[in-house]
């Protein structure tokens, strides 16, 4: 008979896990493939919130931090706004295609606004056009 | 010959507690570096880009408080949306470029420029970037 033919297995002290790393694989699974992992930033920045703005495109680009006090952060090295250009028209002589290089100005939501200003004409003095804000989503 | 049968030694179940371990650590690391900020771009059109359109630029300068602002040598509130639509409506080219008293948050910048932008303008930027 088949029933002789079976054996019995032997209850583990494991079984008892198994849907707690189902559980555990499926979270695993989850945080893998709808999050990013992004190299924190040099220094903490609340995003601004806007409404309407297209999806971040960050190929071919440069990012500007700026603290919530004015101070500028390009690839993690603080910089006076008196350096901003020259280091700004380096990194255009480093990259292939310079008319489609991009500046991303991540600034706090607290910032002057002036101050920001301020950074653009800086920006445009160093002969650079594309310029984006980068902010958060926020709901309207 | 005949295989020595007494010799054949069960096999050892793999014990699943090193496997859970490893997963809980990577599981950990994913939660705490995991990002989920979706993060947008507001493109600043500058001088070259806004020449080709038009040559028509208004300036618009946010009030402290950034609760208003004046366009033209009008004033305006910003919770006023028919107001700010019919602006936009009377100058359908213009380039808007905004300006900001001092004591202004860049917040407060953004909200006015995404204002004018659900109210319908086309091209709006910040003095900043502008000729």
């Amino acid at each position: 008979m088949l029933t002789t033919d079976v054996v019995k297995r032997r209850p583990q002290n494991d079984d008892n896990m198994i849907p707690l790393i189902n559980v555990v694989f499926l979270m695993l699974i989850f945080f893998m493939i709808a999050g990013q992992v992004q190299p924190s930033d040099a220094v903490p920045i609340e995003l601004p919130g806007s409404v309407i703005a297209p999806n971040l495109d960050d190929s071919g680009s440069v990012e500007l931090l700026v603290s919530a006090t004015g101070t500028l952060f390009i690839d993690g090295r603080q910089l006076s706004i008196n350096e901003l250009s020259q280091s700004l028209s380096s990194k255009v002589d480093q990259t292939k295609d310079a008319n489609s290089f991009r500046v991303h100005i991540k600034a706090d939501a607290s910032l002057e606004a002036q101050t920001l200003q301020e950074i653009l004409r800086n920006i445009k003095a160093a002969g650079l056009t594309h310029v984006s804000l980068i902010t958060r989503k926020q709901e309207g | 010959m005949l295989p020595d049968l007494s010799r054949v030694q069960r096999r050892q179940a793999i014990s699943l507690t090193p496997l859970i371990d490893v997963v809980f650590i990577l599981l950990l690391f994913f939660m705490l570096s995991s990002s989920f900020i979706k993060l947008k771009q507001i493109n600043l059109p500058a001088a070259t880009q806004a020449a080709e359109s038009s040559d028509d630029v208004l300036l618009i300068t946010l009030h402290a408080g950034g609760t208003a602002f004046s366009a033209a040598g009008q004033r305006y509130d910003l919770s006023d949306r028919s107001a700010l639509t019919d602006l936009i409506m009377r100058n359908p080219h213009t380039i808007f470029a905004l300006d900001v008293e001092p004591q202004v948050s860049t917040q407060s910048m953004l909200t006015l420029l995404d204002n004018f932008k659900r109210a319908g303008a086309l091209n709006v930027s910040l003095t900043g970037v502008m000729p």
